[in-house]
Parts: C-alpha cells; structure tokens; sequence
C-alpha cells in the first residue's frame, strides 16, 4: 500500500453562522490575505536593507521584482522555458496514458497486480531524478532522456491513483452494463475509465507537481538545455538578482498550472467533483 | 488475507517476493536486453560494487550524512508543520490570511527555489536540510490542516459541557482529533524529505549518497551508480515502512477513517 498525498487545500474554515456573507465579511476575506502577502513581502524587503542577510546573495523584493521584465523577455530564458516545456509536456503525456493502463489493468487483473506492485513498491518513494543517470547511459544526453524523467515522474503517482479507481468500481456497473450488452472488451474504455476517474484526475494532478520538480531536478544534474541549466548558468556567472526573478517566475507558473488544471478538470468532468 | 498467510514465516516470504522478484527481473535485462554492462551492470557485478564500497567505507559514510540531514529536515518539518496547521486549522483570522499564501506555496515548484537555497545557504548540509524542508513542510501542513479544520463542532460542545476547560480542549479534543491526519500527512512528508535531500546533494556539494552517485557517473563507475540508488530506494522503503507500522501501531483506532 503506498501512501497519497494530499493534493487539494482544504476548504476555508467559516465562523458557525456566517452562510450569508454580509459586504464586511467579504471585506475581510480579501484584506486579511492582502495584508499577509503585505506583511511577508515587506520582511522580504527588510531582511537586506537592514543588514540581516547580505544583500548580494539576498537581494530585495524591489531587487527582485524590477528584474522580473528583463528577465521574462531574455531569449535565452524563452528558449530554454520553451525547451523544458516539450519536455515536460511529452513524457507527462506518456506518463498519464501508460499510467492509467498500468493501474487499471493492475485494478482489474490480479496477475498484473501480483506482478508489477512490487516494482511499485520500491520505486514509489526513491527520487526519480536519479534516474536521470540510467537514462543518460540508455539514451545519451537527448530529449528522451529527459523527457524519461518526465515520464517516471509522472508514472508512479497516476498508476497508484488509477489503481486506487480501479478498485473501487462499483460491480454492479460491470455487471449492468454487461447485461445491456456492451462486449467485453469495451467494458474497461466504457465503464472502468469513467468511473475511476476522480482518482485518476487527482493522480494527473499530484502528477504535474511530481514531473516538474523531476525536470528541474535533472536539468540541474546534466546540464543540457532548458530552463534547469539556464538556471544554473546565472549562478555559475554570479547573476544572483536573476536566479531569484527566475525562481519566482517558475513559482508562479508553477501555481498557474495547477490553478489552470483545477479549472479545465472542473468544465470537462464536472461530476468528478472541484477539480479533483 | 487467507490463515495460512498470517504465519510470521509466510510474512517472511511474503516481504521478500518483491526483492527476488525484481532482482530476477533485472538479471534477465542484462542478460537478454540490455547486454552492455556499462549500461545497465548485472545484479552481480552490482553487489561486488557494493560490497566494496561498503570495505572502503564509503557507502557507509555517505548514507550517514544523507539520514543525518533526512532526519533534520524532518524534524523541522514536523516542528514547525504541526502548530501551523493546527492554527491555520482553528483560528479563523490566521485561517483567511494564510491560505492562499499556503496555497502558493504548497503548488509552486520548490526545486525552483534549490538555487535560491544554494546561493543564501552555501553548498553544505544547510542547503540539503532546507531543500528537504521544504519539500516537507507544505505536507505536514495541508493534512494536519485538513484534519483540524475537520474536527466536529459537536465534540468540542460536548466537551466544553462536560466541563472541560479551553487548555483541556486543545490537549483532550483537538490534539487526538488531528493526530491521524497529521500522522498520515507525516508518512508523505518524510519520502519528500529523502527526496529533497537526495536531489539537493546531486545537484551540488561534496557529500551524502547523491554526491556519491554523481561522482561515480563522472568516474564512469557505472555500478557504484547503482549502488547509490538502490541504497536510497532502500532506505526511502524501509523508512516508509517503519513509519507505517508505527502509525498503525499508535492510531489502530482511527484505522477505518
């Protein structure tokens, strides 16, 4: 059994009585967080100028922030981004349609399940960026090897999610959809998928997480292009100011995509539940 | 699970399956797949690595330094993760000013931020620990959140009823309340910690089981390669495990939750 992770924040917590949100509450909502971020951003501001960090490895926010144009418009920095997204977005395909096969067929087969849980076991809590090694050596320094990373990345968290589906599909849906004559062979596309599918989504999210943190991970190790090795180049050169700009940028992209996620999953699938 | 499996022996046999399993698997990729050994070694010629680098002291040493620097990272992230999620779970004030701020951080990509640490930080253990950290944290807080956010209001009422005193309800209700989810919060967190410590020594530094990796692939030892991952795989299973029969052993009540 391997364990899930917690993918979603969980709800809000509101006052006992509070359904109907009167303007001052809603006032509240948005001012508290304002003035967290405020308050964060302003010891990050501080922390240099007064002299508690150095200022040369710890710039300021203002340091920081009136980098972020020059930075997001350099060619380098496209390039490189737009090289770690092919990357990224071909071994997370691969990974999420080879994923849901395996963890259904592990679901619904016992001899899949006695076979591979094993592997599943003890790959499941190794870092999968060292694998990047093995796959150098398979691969020579290429797209697939990186794009392998990707991909066993992303494998782990969406065989468990799909199996975990795949599981707890309800019989009788089988078994009803049998005796209104749909073939065998349809019954996993048909019935199988569908119904698993919540989990599925929640896997594909823990996913992208999982897959990027991979990709950095080893584009960092053998520096060959993309984002991760254009990262470490502005270290290598001492261009401090930047790798902080760069860093809250792919922050943000970070948070966009899994914002951006939440919501296609919600217009899709809306039975699945708030984007899984 | 049928009698005959409860048998300690047949749980011997049991555990091992996947070990034997794997290992057969991997002999005979070398041995009809991947032939060039430089590649992909034989799980023979991976052992004599081992052993050696076990003689010479290296691998000792190196796992060492990766579970002393696991072990802070996660212990800080259990310090500092459990009181924050707990508050963030129960006052409503800090609730509407930290979420999205947590939220943030619990999504972004925090290798992202590994350069940052190496910059402020330097190369040494301190830039591992706040990697693994970090990758931690996040975890502890969203399931210790989660559960003390969860907790009913009617237990607290009935307790305050009883008499119970506003310390008592913290040490008496919300604690035991949150505990499971905290603790099964904690089983995720500590992979992400050997995972962050890990991936911080391969990336840079000059010590610990991921520089032990990396310097093999520079010296083309493609074993001692293998040797490195296997180890980590294996401390990363046996610590999950061990955190499994713990948790199981502690929370038997809330098993079924």
């Amino acid at each position: 059994v391997t364990a899930t992770l917690p993918t979603r924040m969980p709800p809000p917590v509101t006052a006992p009585g509070r359904r109907g949100r009167g303007s001052l509450a809603r006032l509240q909502d948005a001012a508290y967080p304002l003035a967290a971020i405020a308050i964060l951003v302003g010891l990050w501001q501080a922390a240099p100028a007064l002299g508690l960090v150095r200022r040369t490895v710890f710039p300021t926010a203002t340091d920081v922030l009136s980098d972020l144009p020059a930075t997001v418009t350099d060619d380098g920095f496209l390039s490189s981004l737009s090289l770690s997204a092919t990357r990224w977005g071909l071994g997370l395909a691969f990974g999420v349609v080879i994923g849901i096969a395996i963890g259904l067929a592990m679901a619904r087969s016992r001899f899949v399940f006695v076979t591979l849980n094993p592997l599943l076991t003890f790959t499941y809590a190794a870092p999968k960026a060292a694998l990047v090694l093995p796959l150098v050596l398979l691969f020579g320094i290429s797209h697939t090897s990186m794009a392998g990373v990707v991909f066993l990345g992303a494998l782990v968290p969406v065989v468990t999610a799909a199996y975990h589906g795949g599981v707890q599909v309800n019989q009788q849906y089988l078994w009803s959809a049998r005796s209104m004559g749909v073939p065998d062979r349809a019954l996993p596309f048909r019935v199988v998928l569908p119904a698993a599918l919540p989990q599925i989504l929640t896997g594909c999210r823990i996913a992208v997480g999982f897959s990027l943190l991979n990709l950095l991970g080893a584009e960092f190790v053998v520096r060959q292009g993309g984002i991760g090795s254009f990262l470490y180049n502005n270290i290598d050169t001492g261009q401090f100011v930047r790798v902080w700009s760069i860093a809250l940028f792919l922050a943000f992209l970070g948070y966009l995509a899994d914002v951006v996620y939440g919501l296609v999953v919600r217009r899709l699938f809306p039975w699945t539940g708030d984007g899984a | 699970v049928p009698e005959v499996l409860r048998k300690r022996s047949w749980q011997l046999v049991l555990l091992a399956y996947p070990l034997v399993l794997l290992v057969v698997l991997w002999w005979l990729a070398t041995k009809y797949w991947l032939t060039n050994p430089f590649t992909l070694p034989s799980p023979s010629a991976t052992w004599e690595a081992a052993k050696q680098m076990v003689d010479e002291g290296v691998l000792i040493d190196a796992t060492r330094v990766t579970l002393w620097r696991v072990a802070l990272a996660y212990a800080a992230a259990i310090i500092v993760g459990v009181p924050l999620g707990i508050l963030i779970g129960r006052v409503r004030v800090l609730n509407q000013a930290l979420r999205p701020v947590i939220a943030f951080f619990f999504t972004a990509p925090k290798s992202a931020f590994y350069p940052v640490m190496m910059i402020v930080l330097g190369l040494g253990t301190s830039s591992k620990v706040a990697f693994g950290f970090s990758l931690a944290l996040f975890q502890v807080v969203i399931a210790t959140y989660a559960s003390a956010a969860a907790i009913e209001e009617r237990f607290l009422w009935s307790a305050r009823s009883l008499g119970t005193s506003r310390a008592g309800l913290f040490t008496r209700v919300v604690l035991p309340a949150t505990a499971p989810g905290a603790v099964a919060g904690a089983r995720v967190a500590l992979i992400s910690a050997i995972v962050g410590v890990y991936l911080g020594e391969m990336i840079a530094g000059s010590d610990g089981l991921g520089q032990l990796m990396m310097r093999a692939r520079n010296s083309l030892d493609t074993p001692d390669i293998y040797v490195c991952i296997v180890t980590i795989s294996l401390v990363a299973v046996l610590l999950d495990a061990l955190m499994l029969a713990l948790t199981r052993r502690a929370f038997h009540w809330a098993e079924h939750r």
